[in-house]
């Protein structure tokens, strides 16, 4: 019997009910939706003016609730009901206990996505592992309750509640915050996307309402007629109709529904995927897009309970749910993207022992997922431990339920914990920022080989037709680049190519991703572009099926343009040195040129190689290059001296913007290279990290982003880095990066600036150069990608010039020999 | 004499609806035996027609369909439905889905137990439902081998349909379920057997008993042999058939009562709900507002009050979406109450409910007075037709769009609003 276990399914649903009293829905609350008061009905009834023409119009503003700000977290809760079996979803494949326990269920090992020797996760769940590698998947192992409860029911009545133990629990643990969040509506604070509103979502005095996946529409007037029927119904609620508690709460409720109509309507169309979670999981996103004021959104789907046949059951539904994530991160517009953490839950995990139907039965504590670009990625709690148990034993929980809870109230919803809880617990400290100032994922995608440099050339320009038709690329568009056998680049043994990536004239925020053709597109946001600037970065990104790289808009319509510099190919000599870093241009004080503006149009020659630490016979070096006070907005290109000036550009600058980018150049004959400003006259700082030759040794390797440093103390940091001031990164020792690393590739991020200022990093026990990475406007959060060696000690130094920040270091990958 | 208002609502809670020759047949009687009038049905022996008697593996959803409209049709028709409200309140109680089960005709022969035993002994339908095919693959009792128990009948059976959460240990479980091995199914021949050779015989420790038991054995345990539990089951059947046809929450004084009931017939049903609909408590104000019409009986008082049929109204398209679509319960815990069908997306799929309605009623002339009749007038007729008296706010709604709307659309949206006032969601 294949069919999933339906009697737990949706055991949500039985904890829907608060058999007591309608608290939540009553005519009191209705009356402060509407702005009027406890006893503005019987005004409200005798009113002439509100009949006919006020009621929707004027009235309803009432009910929306303000926008989401800047800074608050979204949470969306994945349910898994039924009760998800961790062991198959976080796979502890290096434990020989798993399989001698569970033959015919547990995965084999050359199946496990690895995240390290130890775990991994389902194969069916390649989305979420490339969200791990990127950093932002936090796994929770061990997550339960004391005195484990094995019935679906007690224990989701445990889950939702927070209150394990309690018996018939009337609120939970979401419906609690929303009590506490000010603010007159809570139509649209939080929603479940289902038929009826879970326990989880229901507070003493507010709860979630419900938003059918199939949507409706009953409540959008198309006409006058439709006004007519649904400002009478409307007013069905407006006074007690003497008839019990329920009579008035279901008055209330069609009110409610008819206002969710007119305001969600719009947004269920045709397009919708059918999955049960991809679906509400489009519609979740749909609805942050819509901007209604949404702050949690439920979701859930199953059945997980996997008695019988659990191979095939388990694989089909997380499967979707990793296609559902896909579509979510997909679907979510860039602006909220740094809000929005994803959850899941599920009333417990599943024995470790298999039964004889290729099963497994109700267990107690399991893993769980926290997602988002904000979260700290890696492994949580302790691993479960399998040595010893018998066929009935439950694994014990190492992390309450409430501790994760609190985590993500406190990190994300604005804290309150202890009042949603009724107690202190843990904080996991699962966030690496703060909801709103999450930089977007890293540019990096992937290397390996040796690096080999080429003079720039565009394959890809959306204005002028190269590379693809003219036109701007449109929302969910995009170009297939070819890349191999042009302009240098071999037909084979290409793993990657080095990519100036570039969105402009963006007619809504946007963003671009990169990825190799044929593979499905990963949620990575390789350029983030605003309405209004154009902005360059560099992008590693593997070559796919037809020699081709992909490259997407997700919103609005954006011109891209992309410049290949190099490539990474086996076999290929050139490793990478990291050198500390060395001021090769600064054409405000004379070094490298003399002390002179570029001026519009105009190219000068700058000495790489042969100086300082990079050897005469370097063939690329690895660059920050630097525009400040540009008089114009404009674009800069550099290439190798005494060849043809190719169309490529490396910055793109808006008038008075200092704009700073990792360029990986190719050196020209006397190691020099060639700088050329398009308009205006701009001065120009090139500072070199690194350099390759074939006496360097080190290769360039990926890694998830892995969090090195964060000022802010909600993160564990000491606070902002003040002027002047120096700040160690301790960088050997942490997270993947092996003892024998020389360098690192960092993604740096400045936020919450006081002032103008720039950043200097360099390897730690060295005297500070006169180079700088990242140049913070007040303000602004910014970012950029780093190349630094590391330090004797194996740290990299990073410095601020004026005002205070916080900076936030991830390492993205590393060199070793 | 019973008062009319207490006969109107001992009908809508046993028959549905309160029908107006139902009214008048009972209201010259006293309660007692207006009570008695409503339970005394003749036995039957419901008849599985053909078409759905046995599975048709490439019609497995028209059958399922079939079924659906077959039974709430019946519960339109049938001139005394008590049997037909308390074969829901079994469905619900002894929960299994077709999503599982995934064959309409074990499905019927299931429901045919519930309809034909369901005023009978609650030992027997617990007898009755374990060896059923629907249930047997429900809760996996044929994955429940002596090599490898599987507890989810066991666990079930003592949490949810005889005894209740807190009431047996986990080694009850354990031991309840190796009694239930080798419970299954014969599928030669498609029919319940028991296989000596798959069930553990060995000596299980169950309530403090130490013996070799089997899974009959644990139900006449509970429900017959051991007093004690007896008496919790004989409560948690009282307590759940008040909340099913009064209200919430019931007083522990109408529980004991209605359990000592239970008790005293050996778990007969009848006297019980005979003395649960002759308690004061039933015909308070707290149990007269105290339901929210369910969606089976929502749709059942729809189809009652316009003549319209299952065909008509296609309520498989939106039942699913109001929270309740027979033999597809949502869980083994069944249905629960009020606050569940209480909800913006619940009541969305009421509104698209009664939008179909409503242009089934249109395409007849019935309704075409109301474009021309006073406010006074079509408000009359509409409370008169759906069996409701509006509430003043109501009232006064429909008064001032009657008194703005004209032509088509004032009969058309009058209909629709009429089924949508909450007078006509109460229970």
């Amino acid at each position: 019997m294949l069919d999933p276990d339906i009697s737990a399914a949706d055991s949500l649903r039985l904890l829907s009910v608060a058999d007591d009293a309608p608290a939540g829905l009553n005519r009191r609350r209705f009356l402060q939706l509407v702005g009027m008061g406890v006893g503005g009905g019987v005004a409200l009834r005798g009113v002439e003016s509100v009949w006919g023409r006020g009621l929707a119009g004027a009235l309803r503003e009432a009910w929306a609730a303000p926008p989401v700000g800047p800074n608050e977290g979204i949470v969306v809760l994945v349910g898994m009901l039924g009760g998800n079996d961790g062991l198959n979803t976080l796979v502890p494949y290096g434990d020989g206990h798993y399989y001698d326990q569970r033959p015919g269920v547990a995965i084999p090992p050359e199946q496990v996505l690895a995240i390290d020797g130890a775990v991994g996760l389902h194969p069916r769940l390649g989305f979420l592992k490339s969200l791990y590698d990127q950093g932002q998947v936090a796994i929770v192992q061990g997550v339960g309750y004391p005195n484990a409860d094995l019935s679906h029911f007690n224990s989701m009545a445990n889950w939702m509640s927070a209150q394990p133990g309690t018996s018939n629990p009337t609120s939970g643990w979401v419906g609690r915050w929303l009590d506490g969040v000010g603010g007159s509506a809570d139509l649209f604070r939080a929603s479940t996307v289902g038929a009826s509103v879970p326990l989880h979502m229901v507070g003493v005095t507010r709860q979630a309402s419900a938003i059918p996946e199939h949507g409706f529409t009953f409540g959008a007037a198309a006409d006058v007629h439709d006004t007519r029927m649904f400002d009478a119904l409307t007013q069905m609620s407006a006074g007690t109709g003497g008839r019990g508690p329920w009579h008035d709460a279901m008055a209330t409720m069609l009110a409610n529904q008819l206002e969710v109509g007119r305001q969600i309507g719009p947004l269920f169309t045709d397009d919708l995927p059918t999955g049960t979670i991809a679906r509400k999981l489009a519609i979740a996103a749909r609805l942050i897009n819509a901007d209604l004021g949404m702050r949690v959104i439920d979701t859930s789907f199953g059945s997980f309970d996997d008695h019988a046949g659990e191979p095939s059951n388990h694989a089909a539904l997380l499967g979707s749910l990793d296609d559902a994530l896909r579509t979510f991160f997909a679907t979510l517009d860039p602006r909220f993207r740094s809000r929005v953490t994803v959850m899941t839950y599920s009333e417990f995990g599943r024995t470790s022992f298999g039964n004889d139907s290729q099963g497994t039965d109700h267990g107690s504590a399991s893993c769980h997922l926290v997602i988002g670009s904000g979260v700290r990625g890696g492994l949580f709690g302790a691993a479960p431990n399998l040595a010893g148990l018998q066929r009935w034993d439950r694994l014990g929980h190492t992390v309450d339920l409430r501790s994760m809870y609190a985590s993500v109230i406190d990190g994300w919803l604005g804290g309150g914990s202890s009042a949603v809880l009724g107690g202190t617990f843990e904080d996991l400290r699962l966030f690496s920022y703060a909801p709103g100032t999450a930089p977007g994922a890293p540019a990096f995608v992937a290397s390996g080989g040796g690096f080999v440099p080429l003079v720039p050339f565009r394959v890809l320009d959306t204005r002028s037709g190269i590379g693809a038709p003219p036109g701007a690329v449109g929302a969910g568009g995009g170009v297939s680049v070819g890349i191999l056998g042009r302009g240098g680049v071999p037909n084979a043994g290409v793993v990657s190519v080095v990519l100036n990536l570039t969105a402009t004239d963006a007619t809504e925020p946007s963003y671009l991703t990169a990825w190799p053709t044929g593979r499905p597109m990963p949620y990575v946001a390789n350029v983030h572009v605003p309405v209004g600037r154009a902005v360059p970065n560099c992008v590693i990104a593997e070559v796919g099926s037809g020699g081709s790289v992909d490259i997407a808009n997700t919103f609005g319509a954006t011109h891209c343009i992309a410049d290949v510099v190099g490539y990474f190919a086996q076999g290929m000599p050139g490793r990478i040195e990291p050198v500390t870093p060395d001021r090769v241009l600064d054409t405000r004080n004379g070094i490298g040129a003399p002390v002179s503006r570029i001026g519009a149009g105009q190219t000068i020659d700058v000495v790489v190689g042969g100086r300082g630490d990079v050897p005469a016979d370097a063939q690329a070096a690895i660059l920050n290059v630097t525009v400040t006070s540009p008089s114009s907005a404009g674009f800069a290109t550099v290439w190798p001296s005494f060849v043809t000036q190719p169309d490529t550009s490396v910055l793109n600058f808006d008038r008075g913007r200092t704009v700073a980018n990792l360029c990986f150049a190719k050196l020209g004959k006397e190691g020099k290279v060639a700088l050329f400003n398009s308009h205006g006259d701009s001065d120009y700082v090139i500072d070199v990290l690194g350099y390759t030759s074939s006496s360097a040794s080190a290769r360039l390797v990926p890694i998830p982003a892995s969090k090195l440093t964060d000022t802010r103390p909600g993160n564990g940091g000491d606070g902002p880095l003040g002027p002047g001031s120096t700040m160690p990164v301790q960088v050997l020792g942490r997270g993947a990066i092996p003892d024998t690393a020389t360098g690192v590739l960092l993604n740096v991020v400045v936020a919450e600036a006081s002032a103008d200022s720039y950043l200097t990093v360099w390897p730690s026990g060295e005297a500070r150069p006169t180079s700088s990475n990242i140049n913070p406007e007040a303000g602004v959060t910014s970012s950029n990608l780093v190349l630094m060696k590391l330090g004797a000690d194996g740290a990299v130094d990073v410095y601020n010039d004026a005002g205070s920040l916080h900076v936030i270091v991830d390492a993205v990958g590393y060199l070793v020999a | 004499m019973a008062d009319p208002a207490d006969v109107a609502h001992l009908l809508r809670r046993t028959e549905f609806v309160a029908r107006p020759s139902r009214i008048s047949a009972l209201q010259a009687l006293p309660l007692s035996a207006a009570v008695d009038d409503v339970l005394n049905v003749p036995p039957t022996s419901l008849t599985i027609p053909a078409e759905i008697a046995t599975q048709q593996a490439d019609h497995n959803y028209e059958q399922f369909v079939f079924a659906l409209h077959w039974w709430l049709d019946r519960m339109v028709d049938a001139p005394r439905p008590v049997a037909e409200k308390m074969a829901l309140f079994w469905h619900g109680h002894f929960c299994t889905s077709w999503d599982k089960v995934f064959d309409t005709g074990w499905m019927m022969e299931q429901h045919k137990l519930f309809r034909d035993q369901a005023l009978g002994n609650f030992r027997a339908l617990a007898h009755g439902m374990s060896q059923q095919l629907a249930m047997l693959i429900y809760l996996d009792g044929i994955d429940n081998h002596r090599d490898s128990p599987n507890q989810n009948f066991a666990r079930e059976l003592m949490e949810l349909f005889v005894l209740g959460v807190g009431q047996y240990s986990e080694d009850d479980v354990v031991a309840a379920a190796r009694a239930w091995t080798g419970y299954g199914i014969d599928w030669t021949t498609r029919t319940y057997r028991f296989w000596p050779a798959d069930h553990d015989d060995g000596p299980k420790t169950f309530f403090g008993t130490t013996r070799n038991w089997d899974g009959p054995g644990i139900i006449d345990e509970i429900l017959r042999d051991d007093a004690a539990k007896k008496r919790v089951a004989s409560r948690f059947l009282a307590r759940k058939l008040w909340e099913f046809f009064a209200h919430p929450n019931p007083p522990q004084v109408v529980v004991d009562a209605i359990g000592d009931v239970l008790l005293a017939s050996d778990m007969e049903v009848k006297p019980a709900l005979r003395a649960l609909l002759l308690r004061p408590e039933f015909y308070s104000d707290t149990a007269k507002t105290g339901l929210v019409r369910t969606p089976v009986e929502y749709v059942v008082a729809v189809h009652a009050q316009t003549g319209l049929r299952c065909a008509d109204t296609n309520p498989e398209w939106t039942m699913e979406a109001m929270g309740q679509m027979p033999f597809r319960p949502p869980n083994v815990a069944g249905w629960k109450p009020n606050r569940y069908w209480v909800n913006t997306s619940a009541w969305a799929a009421r509104t698209d409910f009664a939008r179909r309605v409503t242009w089934k009623l249109r395409e007849g002339h019935a309704w075409d007075h109301l474009e021309t009749d006073s406010p006074g007038a079509a408000i009359a007729s509409l409370e008169q037709a759906f069996a409701i008296s509006l509430a003043p706010p109501t009232r006064a709604a429909m008064a001032g769009f009657f008194a703005a709307e004209q032509y088509w659309w004032r009969a058309t949206n009058a209909l629709t609003m009429t089924m949508l006032a909450p007078e006509l969601h109460l229970a």
